[in-house]
């Protein structure tokens, strides 16, 4: 019947699958790692980098969980910037330009180094499923492989179709063929799907750039690593350089609208709120005068430039004229051309908050397949996944992570409760917890998370107790020493005070820095304090107040979340509810009354009879009686 | 989905609000129920005797730095025997709506949270007080609280009141979505607001909140009128002077001092503003127990009031009762009418600052000065407002106070350089309270803002 047999399955190889298979192999299940191409392994799609405001936060909770994305960026990572360095500690946020070609390497070293993993070059025609349950998959060559837990992480491939201008073909991305029949075996299965675009630019040579008409952007001086257990010193490689459109392109571009498969209609995916293709800025934005352009190298070893801001599915002469009219790239030649690509995806609210569909056992979604877009999001999505599949296959309880959590616990309860109709994208603003969820305590958050599930390895435990241990032991020094208010530390910022306070009451001044403390020798330093330890403590201890408040929502948050709903409650038979509303709660049957309050359109009148309805009936219970 | 959070109501949670009570009357009511009750009054209440079951105590309602609020008189209700089925209890204070969203304010920050509509009966089901066939009444309680509300007058003054909040509401949600872009969105080349904007913007805000909730003062006015108290000493002419106003014979006039034992309440307009009068018994000091209680209701009525009127038999000498009583009214807002003008007068008042009206409750001369002075105080709690509106919800005047505060706190902490995020945190809370009044805005209305203001990228 089957030809070969795995605990889990992965179909694709890109940023969610290599982390699903990753964790699940980590954890001591055995993967099989499908993927069409296995010289593509981990392959960027479209930017060069990884990280950014919010991205970073969860290229920093992937790392805490114990998966890789962290550790790989920072080492085939060229440049390094810390964004919103002169905002808030909680909105900071790493992002690093990545040697393309070097991550795929990277990744694939760590994965054929890890035990239980198999990776395998197939294409995967057909879900093999009986009574509600999957069984396995099948591939193009009629090998029938078993499986315990199959993850779906095939990011644009299902019924992708490209769009340049007039022309179209299908791809899943540019120069690899679209899955075709498992795309159209996933539409039989009765989830609620649709089609999402996404689109990404032309690629230049830089031989052919005049970069003495932008603006250079480097790197940090002293760059900030993604992961927490990364030893290498970070180097900046390359720079970045900085430009504009002007109304001259923006011409251009609106003479040629009709061409532009975005507006004329030819693409019937649903486009997001925000702007990704020029086409867009310019259309929606139509008295903004400029657009930012910034040309990220794509690798330290190739000349292959990226245009960050230029995405577009306009015609390649198009793209040509628009080129040549920018500042320094007269002369430019494209080594690839902008696109446009439609996609299958799958309503998130097909999931249950452990990524496993509703209605299929066994059967886990992950990533751009999820709606969401950026290799961020769908990483964090995969090693969910996978350690879920794991899991599951153990027959354990799955690993929720909750909005206090972190930003992934955010990600994935937005999308399995709201659903989406766009890209989902991370932003911080999504995060009622944000002063909380911050790169510089995310292993407070989730590390002891990862070790319990069997993720987090010995020596990265050692060295997140040894971080604790720090940050403790900085704590207790900021408590126990005192100021002398006649010290040159005072009197040379003039405060003037009459009696000895701590450090830590000092620090509570806006003013007064730790790591001017630690320098000053007003506290004395452990010897390997890390830039992050200084961060974490003084930001619980300035802003203390504004953490207290967002603690109590955090435990209104934990009570609600435990307050569980049944799986058999009947909302069509609950008094008071309207129609509306009981549908929204049938379809996405809610597992906690917290969950079902986020629900899009819930009253709290709605929320406040579901809640009568659970004591009600946990009272029946108790007390025996029959109503 | 900070938004999810608001809806979410936890049994385990103690609860607040405040209580119209039913009928008309001067007093407003906290309730407070929920198993941190009794901490909260504890470090809350102030009286001399202990909190005990069923038992109505006097005593001061302080804030959190211990400064007294108001005098108050607590009822405590021990679970399970309350309305709830919790710990519960009521603390009547004086109607003045600040004062009660102050006592509602310290509720809070000792540890309550404000109740959603029907919530304190929504425990008294889930903790069994009511029973499962009354469970399913409960939808049509919840319902009915907002079908009453539409149908009634005071839904529609509420819609207008709205309307009017709405927006504000959005240049507030202008600002916020302008500062998460900031955050979200720097890398797109979207600025940062500067502190300077900021401020000014906050300012403007918490300024147009500021206008809407002042008219509250004369709103409340409009929906309970008026609280005037006739006081003075026994014989003075009270009830003569509450009929005359009433121009009907309601009170009980007779020679001998005393004869109006309680207080009577009875409503009349003035310039379209309802007016409560109350005629109390003389104020004298008596041995006669029933008396007594008369007399110190009408004190106690005395100081709930919006205007006391204090007569003087301006035929007889001022004595000590007058004068005690003329002190007692100093401090607040009085007339002082000097009555019995038809008489030869034994006295000249000198007026030192309160309004004198020499009239004659028997005849009926002067009248017009005292509505005049009347007239006055109603006049002086109008706020102009360019198209008369006018905020009569107590409820919608609390859901303003606490959108102001969010909005004073963020721009203290604008200037203080604190940053952003911690600034939106407060900004949050304002707008919750203002979606209280006006719908929600949600998470994805923010996003919607940014998006279409601002060009962001992939």
């Amino acid at each position: 019947m089957f030809d070969e047999s795995y605990d889990v399955v992965v179909v694709g190889a890109g940023h969610a699958g290599c982390e699903a298979a990753h964790a699940a192999a980590c954890m001591g299940v055995s993967v099989a790692l499908y993927t069409m191409n296995v010289d593509l392994i981990a392959q960027m799609s479209c930017n060069p980098a990884i990280g950014g405001i919010a991205k970073g936060h969860l290229v920093r909770e992937i790392d805490a969980l114990g998966g890789v994305m962290g550790v790989n960026a920072d080492e085939a990572g060229i440049q390094f910037r810390l964004l919103n360095t002169s905002r808030g500690p909680a909105v900071r946020s790493p992002r690093a330009q990545q040697d393309k070609t070097g991550y795929r390497f990277v990744m694939r070293r760590v994965l054929e180094a890890t035990p239980n993993l198999y990776i395998k070059q197939a294409e995967v025609v057909d879900l093999l499923i009986e009574e509600q349950r999957i069984v396995g998959i099948e591939l193009l060559d009629g090998r029938r492989v078993s499986a315990g837990a199959v993850i779906l992480t095939t990011g644009t491939f299902l019924n992708g179709l490209i769009h340049i201008g007039e022309k179209q073909f299908t791809a899943g991305r540019n120069g690899e063929p679209a899955s075709i029949s498992l795309a159209n075996r996933v539409r039989s299965l009765g989830f609620n799907w649709g089609r999402l675009k996404t689109g990404t630019p032309p690629r230049l040579d830089r031989r052919t750039i005049d970069f003495s008409k932008f603006e250079m952007q480097p790197g940090d001086v002293d760059p900030t690593p993604f992961s927490f257990r990364s030893k290498r010193r970070l180097e900046n490689k390359i720079c970045c350089y900085i430009s504009h459109t002007d109304q001259r392109i923006h011409d251009i571009i609106r003479r040629n609208m009709q061409r532009s498969p975005l507006y004329s209609g030819q693409i019937q995916g649903i486009g997001p709120r925000y702007c990704p293709s020029l086409e867009d800025k310019v259309v929606k934005f139509a008295d903004k005068d400029r657009h930012q352009i910034v040309l990220e190298p794509e690798g330290i070893d190739t000349h292959e430039v990226y245009v960050n801001g230029m995405s577009t599915s306009l015609p390649i002469d198009v793209q040509r004229e628009i080129l040549n009219s920018i500042a320094g790239l007269e002369s430019a030649q494209m080594i690839r051309p902008g696109y446009a690509i439609e996609y299958d995806f799958v309503q998130p609210t097909e999931l249950q908050l452990s990524l496993q569909t509703k209605k299929i056992a066994g059967f886990f979604l992950a990533g751009q397949i999820n709606g969401t877009t950026g290799y961020e999001e769908a990483g964090a999505q995969g090693l969910m996944a996978g350690i879920n599949a794991a899991l599951a296959v153990r027959r354990q309880e799955p690993v929720v992570l909750s909005r206090s959590d972190g930003y992934i616990g955010i990600m994935i309860d937005d999308l399995v409760t709201k659903g989406t109709n766009e890209p989902y994208r991370m932003f911080t603003s999504r995060a009622e917890f944000r002063l909380n969820l911050r790169i510089d305590n995310a292993d407070s958050r989730l590390t002891p998370i990862g070790r319990r599930v069997g993720l987090v390895s010995d020596s990265h435990w050692d060295e997140y107790l040894e971080r604790q241990g720090r940050l403790g032991r900085l704590r207790e020094r900021l408590v126990s020493t005192r100021i002398d208010p006649g010290g040159a530390f005072l009197t040379s910022r003039n405060i003037i005070l009459s009696e000895r306070p701590s450090v830590r009451g000092i620090l509570k001044r806006p003013e007064i820095r730790l790591q001017e403390l630690l320098d000053e020798g007003v506290v004395s330093a452990d010897g390997d304090l890390l830039r992050e330890d200084v961060v974490s403590v003084e930001t619980d201890i300035k802003y203390e107040g504004y953490l207290k408040q967002q603690e109590r929502e955090v435990e209104k948050l934990k009570k609600s979340e435990k307050r569980l709903l049944p799986d058999d409650l009947d909302f069509a038979e609950m008094p008071g509810l309207s129609r509306e509303i009981v549908e929204k709660l049938q379809r996405v049957r809610p597992r906690s009354i917290a969950q079902a309050s986020r629900i899009p359109g819930m009253t709290p009148a709605a929320v406040s009879i579901l809640l009568l309805h659970i004591e009600l009936r946990r009272d029946r219970a108790q007390s025996g009686s029959v109503a | 989905m900070r938004e999810g959070l608001q809806k979410i109501v936890s049994l385990d949670e103690t609860i607040a609000a405040i209580s119209t009570p039913p009928g008309r009357s001067a007093l407003g009511i906290v309730r407070i129920s929920g198993p941190a009750t009794l901490s909260i009054v504890s470090r809350l209440f102030k009286s001399e005797l202990p909190v005990e079951h069923r038992r109505a105590l006097v005593g001061n309602w302080v804030d959190a730095t211990g400064e007294p609020l108001d005098q108050v008189v607590l009822t405590f209700a021990a679970k399970p025997n309350s309305y709830t089925g919790e710990d519960l209890v009521e603390v009547s204070a004086h109607g003045n709506p600040s004062v009660l969203y102050r006592i509602l304010q310290s509720a809070f920050h000792a540890g309550a949270r404000l109740a959603t509509p029907g919530e304190f009966t929504l425990r008294a089901v889930a903790n069994g007080k009511l029973d499962l066939m009354q469970a399913e009444a409960i939808h049509e309680f919840v319902q009915a609280q907002t079908e009453q509300q539409a149908r009634t007058q005071l839904r529609q003054i509420e819609g207008v009141a709205s309307k009017k909040v709405a927006p504000i509401q959005g240049e507030l949600v202008d600002l916020i979505a302008q500062m998460e872009a900031g955050i979200d969105f720097a890398e797109d080349d979207v600025d940062v607001l500067q502190r300077e904007v900021i401020e000014k913007q906050l300012e403007a805000i918490r300024n147009r909140l500021a206008a809407v909730q002042s008219t509250f003062e004369f709103g409340r006015l409009l929906v309970e009128g008026l609280r005037v108290t006739i006081v003075g000493k026994p014989n003075v002419g009270k009830s003569s002077l509450f009929n005359r106003l009433l121009r009907a014979d309601r009170a009980i006039v007779t020679e001998i001092p005393g004869t109006t034992r309680d207080v009577l309440t009875e409503p009349i307009s003035l310039n379209g503003v309802p007016l409560r009068v109350s005629d109390t018994a003389g104020i004298r000091e008596t041995q006669d127990r029933v008396e007594a209680i008369g007399v110190s209701r009408s004190l106690e009525m005395m100081s709930d009031s919006d205007v006391t009127i204090v007569v003087l038999d301006g035929s007889s000498p001022i004595g000590d009762e007058d004068e005690s009583i003329l002190r007692r009214a100093q401090p607040q807002a009085h007339v002082v009418v000097v009555n019995k003008s038809d008489l030869s007068q034994a006295f000249e008042l000198s007026s030192n600052g309160a309004r004198v009206v020499r009239m004659s409750a028997l005849t009926g001369d002067g009248m017009g000065d005292l509505e005049a002075a009347l007239g006055a105080f109603i006049a002086e709690r109008r706020t102009d407002t360019a198209d008369d509106f006018v905020l009569t919800s107590a409820r919608q005047n609390e859901a303003l106070l606490r959108a102001m505060d969010g909005v004073s706190a963020a721009r203290t902490a604008v200037a203080k350089d604190v940053p952003h995020e911690m600034i939106l945190l407060d900004l949050y809370a304002s707008l919750s309270a203002l979606n209280e009044m006006t719908g929600e805005i949600v998470t994805e209305d923010i996003l919607d803002k940014i998006f279409s203001s601002f060009c962001i990228g992939k």
